[in-house]
């Protein structure tokens, strides 16, 4: 994409568990975002398998001894080849590295460069997303955060980590209606990815309180499996192409197990949120508004459920509206790019 | 070599040292320092003489070194790409977007 736009300082990386996006803007206003599906399938290596790459043109890394096919395509051999799923290497879990898989993080910092490029300008201002620490698991991100930050480093840029929430109140300007006066980027950003929920607080753009609590997409798809017995692949398609949450099919159980997932996740998000803001006493003087983006919060009828649950919940904050992100597939790497950008900013200033 | 009256060493013509020992009253002090001065410097120091254990482990600093050592960026790996990524072209509010970079490049960290 380099050679076809002309781009500014700043460079967004949203490292997800499904996906990677890396977002830079142009010098008239857009945002162009780089997507790689984040997982990998491998195949050992033997002449079939040789055959199977040639023929299907897919894209593939190749280490000592194995095959790995990448991004969109592991998904493809892998329905081809096997029903079970269980077999694609995910490089991330809950968020963060995956601890276990030594291999699939390097093959990961190799498929970031690939995406990346290089930095426009000496030292570039880079930010990643990073979770904020679960409330449900015992996950640490200061490591996670460091390795990638040396990584980063490594490849010429000055890179810092950022809240993945963040980044959604930063494309999105959430703002607080208070004693007629709107404040800008105030309120509360979900970012509803595949593993987890990031949430937090912001005012005038600073966290006040971030946390994650993970069992979101993949989990809800994980579970209807379980109780239906039809394959997460047929699953993730009814979601993606059929279920409309204002206008469930009651009848189509896999529609009505999804319709029941969803809520008793967006239920339990909310119940931390009042929990955690509770507990730390969090006060907006102002009503504010709820700002949305993710993966799962792309489901039809996603943002009607979500009102419909925040109404039932007694918040400690007045919420004047639920609003969705206008691309909120690519909310969070945006908001990454515009922090990345203001970082450019500062050093030109200095 | 000397002589031992009531276990007491009381000399000799040849000593050069004069070291105060008892049997009952050992200067465990005196006899280290008096060998340390015979040897000389050894490149030891005495550490904890107390019997405290300093707790010295930087635990910032093992962490970034061993972050460190873990970006390995394979050069051996063969692929058939040059470059990733679908790409998706998205429009933003230009105005909203520049008094958000304003508003952020003032913040401190």
């Amino acid at each position: 994409m380099e050679k076809e736009y002309r781009f500014k300082p700043g460079i967004g990386v949203d490292i997800g568990t499904a996906n990677i996006v890396i977002t830079r803007q142009t010098e008239d206003g857009s945002f162009i975002n780089k997507f790689h599906r984040n997982m990998l399938y491998p195949l050992d290596i033997s002449d079939e398998s040789s055959d199977l790459l040639d023929r299907g043109d897919y894209l593939y890394v190749k280490t000592n001894d194995k095959y790995y096919i990448i991004g969109e395509d592991a998904l493809n051999v892998c329905n081809a080849i096997s029903s079970n799923t269980n077999t694609i290497v995910r490089p991330m879990k809950d968020g963060i590295l995956n601890p276990n898989l030594k291999e699939s993080s390097d093959l990961l910092f190799y498929i970031i460069k690939a995406i990346l490029g290089k930095p426009l300008v000496e030292k570039e201002s880079l930010r990643f997303t990073c979770p904020a620490n679960s409330i449900n698991t015992d996950n640490d991100n200061r490591f996670h955060q460091m390795i990638l930050t040396n990584f980063f480093t490594q490849l010429g840029f000055t890179a810092k980590p950022m809240n993945e929430a963040l980044g959604i109140v930063y494309s999105t300007n959430p703002v607080m209606k208070s004693e007629g006066k709107d404040i800008p980027l105030t309120g509360i950003a979900m970012s509803w990815g595949a593993g987890m929920v990031n949430v937090v607080a912001c005012f005038k753009g600073l966290s006040t309180a971030e946390f994650s609590c993970t069992k979101s997409g993949d989990n809800i798809d994980e579970q209807v499996e379980k109780v239906t017995g039809i394959s997460r692949s047929k699953v993730v398609k009814v979601k993606e192409k059929t279920l409309d949450l204002d206008n469930v099919d009651m009848s189509d159980r896999v529609q009505a197990a999804l319709s029941i997932y969803y809520d008793e996740t967006i239920e339990r998000i909310l119940f931390n949120i009042n929990k955690q803001f509770r507990e730390k006493k969090n006060e907006m003087d102002g009503e504010i508004e709820i700002v949305v983006a993710g993966g799962t919060s792309m489901a039809k009828g996603f943002i009607g459920r979500m009102e419909k649950i925040v109404k039932k919940t007694n918040l400690p904050f007045k919420i004047y509206q639920v609003r969705h992100s206008t691309n909120p597939f690519y909310a969070v790497a945006e908001g990454t790019c515009i922090r990345a950008m203001a970082d450019h900013a500062k050093s030109q200033k200095q | 070599m000397g002589e031992y009256l009531n276990g007491q060493k009381t000399g000799s013509g040849t000593s050069t040292q004069n070291v105060n020992i008892t049997q009952q009253n050992l200067d465990v002090a005196a006899i280290a320092k008096a060998v340390a001065e015979a040897l000389g410097k050894t490149g030891y120091r005495t550490v904890n003489t107390k019997g405290e254990i300093v707790d010295d482990f930087d635990d910032q600093a093992s962490l970034e070194r061993l972050a460190n050592a873990m970006v390995v960026q394979k050069q051996d790996s063969e692929s058939n790409f040059d470059r990733l990524g679908t790409v998706k072209k998205t429009k933003g509010d230009s105005k909203e977007v520049q008094n958000t970079i304003d508003l952020l490049s003032d913040l401190k960290e």
